[in-house]
């Protein structure tokens, strides 16, 4: 089994639209497959994977601690407001107890270790949702992870989907686990790439992709992995296409392919639509498939 | 979420008007809008700072042609262990919450700097005065300017896990810039990163306006949905939507997303040939090509949000 | 004389997936395995107690290589048994002179401890890298 991330280092430049027609071209390859949505904070693969929504399984993990003020016990001595290093403890009336902001509380313990009552709890909080669904047209399965507004713990989601995902792809004997990673490089992003045997990394030619490019390129490094390049909107801007194919060449970066600037590509975003299914003749399509082929060799599954 | 006191989100950092583009998902523009909006409101005589709070992949300096300058670090707490003075008590391994201290025995407490969050309480519940303060190098903040407009940066150190400290410094920084004597800023704009993450909402704190940037597919629905959530009924902040690419597909979706949260979608910025070939030449549209339609769009949100803030 | 008794001899921790004595399968992880079936075997290599424990360490914000690494190490523990172990873990059971030792996949507690015992297995150098079941 053959576990595949797709990271980008920036948004937008088309992770998740590629992620979704390599799932589906890998199942007109003949792969069996289980698809993971790592993009924690705005989980789009099932979406664009028209997951049935009668066949979701939804489950609740917890993903963080937030203190806990026990009313009764406080005697409004306010020192846990000054002791929070986050700003997160407010006490706008001096007769009733602080109030703790859970988006700001990291959970740290320092109020409840200040308080003098012991009247401060840190308790684990549920702040994320891992959801099982099926693709619509092929029967794969799809794990979503999710974190819920303001949350931080978005790492330990992914790592849980991964693991997840593990268990599927070994129940089902699936030949490819294919991360949908999240963007940027932070935290949720390193924990996508652990454990990986192959990375993706899909930029576009804008001075903005590319100082991201080489962010994640240099964070990939890290780990023992293969890299691959896809660059998306290729003819958007030559020179820039040029700079990413040279810092490729210098990392050792494998470079599966590129996907030219195609009209047809939003209107399939907008009908929610893989463009290999929505307009299999099309550039792009074209393109993606030419792609596929060179990462399927690449993974030894051809 | 329960509700919150009013008066946290009047929490005001600074006496100026702030405003902040964010998205929730990424790439949708609110980098490009940030930037436009603040090169327009300088061509209308306003003194502006943009603050940079995409942290892990600040782009606000490029896409307005800047040199950064200034470097400043951005430091973080990470223990020392003084072993002359440890009694192997194992207090800061028992209270360390990340997990981040391993001490068992005699041994000398283990750090474990990746994990370890700066939080401080190991220090805090040491009662020995065995733990200093190492400062660990976390990020940095510069400084800049281009196109009328001054710059603060936060850049977060590769591989660093937690973007809310660098957030708070660029901030800090942008603020004492606003309050030092003879630097009067009129408006604050603020380039926040995509998500809903505790970063994001750190960056957003005391705006007085936030832009969610938008565009019309089921994705774009779906994450503007989370992002007016967060920003306009748990952070209770003033919050109104751009729509951007809004030609490319039909934009009900976003209009039905729109009435639900009961936000006013304040401006639809074409898909725009234009607005591609400024952004990558790093010349805002308001100042490459005023007259295109992207860019007639953007001088009229500038001028909308003058009305809404400065008036 | 010195008797020893129970508590006394060489305790070996095994990560564990389910709450079956030595029949628990081996987990693939060490920090947040499911649990631990904490083996203790006396100087003829024989078992003479078992005891099990609930990992607290597996829903762990951060640091739970740290925390199994404490509590193993508090349990009087000298060598731990999983089929991975990651940096930070191979870091702090290396730091307090465990004996780390990488068994196989789909090992039942006893199969590995038997496997140990026998000396086929050499304590680890370096972290693992995760192996999987099948076709790599």
């Amino acid at each position: 089994m053959k576990e595949v991330v797709i990271v980008s280092g920036k948004g937008g430049v088309g992770k998740t639209s590629v992620a979704a027609a390599l799932a589906i071209l890998f199942q007109e390859n003949d792969l069996n497959l289980v698809a993971l949505d790592a993009d924690v904070d705005a989980p789009n693969l099932a979406l664009l994977l028209s997951a049935k929504d009668d066949e979701r399984v939804e489950d609740e993990i917890e993903v963080s601690e937030k203190a806990f003020i026990l009313a009764d016990r406080c005697i409004y001595c306010g020192q846990c407001v000054e002791s929070c290093s986050e700003n997160a403890i407010m006490q706008p009336d001096l007769e009733e107890p602080p109030i703790i902001i859970p988006y700001l509380c990291e959970g740290c313990g320092k109020c409840a270790i200040i308080c003098p009552e012991e009247a401060i709890e840190i308790r684990a909080v549920k702040g994320g949702k891992i959801i099982n669904s099926k693709n619509n047209a092929n029967g794969f399965t799809i794990i979503t992870g999710q974190i819920a507004i303001g949350e931080t713990g978005s790492g330990k989601i992914v790592t849980e989907i991964k693991k997840r995902g593990r268990e599927e792809a070994q129940r089902v004997n699936a030949d490819v686990l294919l991360v949908d990673g999240a963007p940027g490089t932070g935290c949720p992003v390193i924990a996508a790439i652990t454990g990986a045997n192959y990375v993706i990394i899909i930029t576009e030619p804008t001075p903005s992709a590319m100082k991201a490019f080489e962010r994640i390129t240099y964070i990939a490094q890290h780990f023992p992995l293969g890299i691959g390049l896809i660059i998306n909107k290729s003819d958007l801007h030559e020179p820039s296409k040029a700079q990413i194919l040279e810092i490729a060449r210098k990392n050792n970066v494998e470079v599966l392919g590129e996907i030219p600037l195609d009209k047809n590509v939003p209107y399939s975003i907008a009908q929610a639509e893989p463009i290999v299914t929505y307009a299999p003749e099309s550039p792009a399509a074209v393109a993606l498939k030419l792609i596929a082929e060179r990462l399927l060799q690449s993974l030894r599954f051809s | 979420m329960t509700s919150l006191p009013s008066e946290i989100f009047h929490r005001k950092p600074v006496d100026v008007p702030i405003v902040a583009s964010t998205g929730g998902k990424g790439g949708t523009g609110k980098t490009v809008v940030a930037i436009n909006l603040a090169a327009q409101l300088a061509n209308m005589g306003k003194r502006v700072l943009i603050i940079d709070c995409d942290v892990d992949s600040p782009n606000v300096a490029i896409l307005l042609d800047a040199e950064l300058k200034d470097e400043q670090v951005i430091k973080r707490f990470l223990p020392e262990f003084i072993l002359e003075n440890c009694t192997f008590c194992g207090k800061c391994a028992e209270y360390c919450r990340a997990h981040a201290i391993l001490q068992v025995g005699d041994k000398p407490p283990l750090l474990f700097p990746e994990i370890c969050t700066g939080c401080e309480v190991c220090q805090l519940v040491c009662p020995s005065d065995a733990i200093v303060d190492k400062e660990k190098i976390v990020g940095y903040t510069f400084e800049g300017h281009n196109n009328g407009v001054d710059i603060v940066s936060g850049e977060l150190k590769l591989r660093e896990p937690e973007s809310a400290i660098a957030v708070d410094a660029a901030r800090e920084r942008a603020f004492k810039k606003v309050k030092e004597n003879g630097k009067d800023y009129d408006i604050v704009v603020i380039d926040t990163a995509p998500g809903a993450h505790c970063d994001v909402i750190r960056a957003l704190q005391g705006a007085d306006l936030v832009l969610a940037v938008t565009e019309p597919t089921p994705f774009g629905a779906h994450d503007l949905d989370l992002i007016i959530e967060l920003t306009k009924n748990v952070m209770m902040l003033n919050s109104k939507v751009v729509l951007n690419r809004s030609d490319i597909a039909d934009s009900k979706i976003i209009d039905s997303t729109c009435q639900k949260k009961s936000v006013e979608l304040l401006a639809r910025i074409p898909y725009d040939d234009e607005l591609i070939k400024s952004y990558v030449k790093g010349i805002p549209i308001v100042n490459y090509n005023p007259e295109s339609a992207s860019g007639k769009i953007l001088i009229q949100l500038a001028e909308k949000t003058q009305e809404l803030l400065l008036t | 004389m010195n008797i020893k008794k129970i508590g006394d001899f060489m305790k070996i921790g095994v990560a564990s997936s389910l709450p079956e004595g030595l029949d628990s399968p081996v987990d693939e992880r060490f920090g947040r395995c499911f649990m631990w079936t904490v083996v203790e075997v006396d100087d003829n290599k024989k078992v003479i107690n078992v005891e099990l424990y609930e990992n607290d360490a597996r829903n762990a914000r951060s640091g739970a290589g740290i925390q199994s690494t404490q509590f193993l190490s508090q349990l009087g523990c000298s060598v731990a048994i999983a089929a991975n172990f990651g940096p930070t873990a191979f870091t702090a059971l290396n730091s307090l002179g465990f004996e780390i030792i990488q068994c196989d996949l789909q090992l039942t507690v006893q199969e590995a401890l038997d496997r140990y015992l026998s000396g086929k297995y050499k304590s680890l150098e370096e972290p693992t890298k995760p192996k999987k079941a099948g076709v790599s």
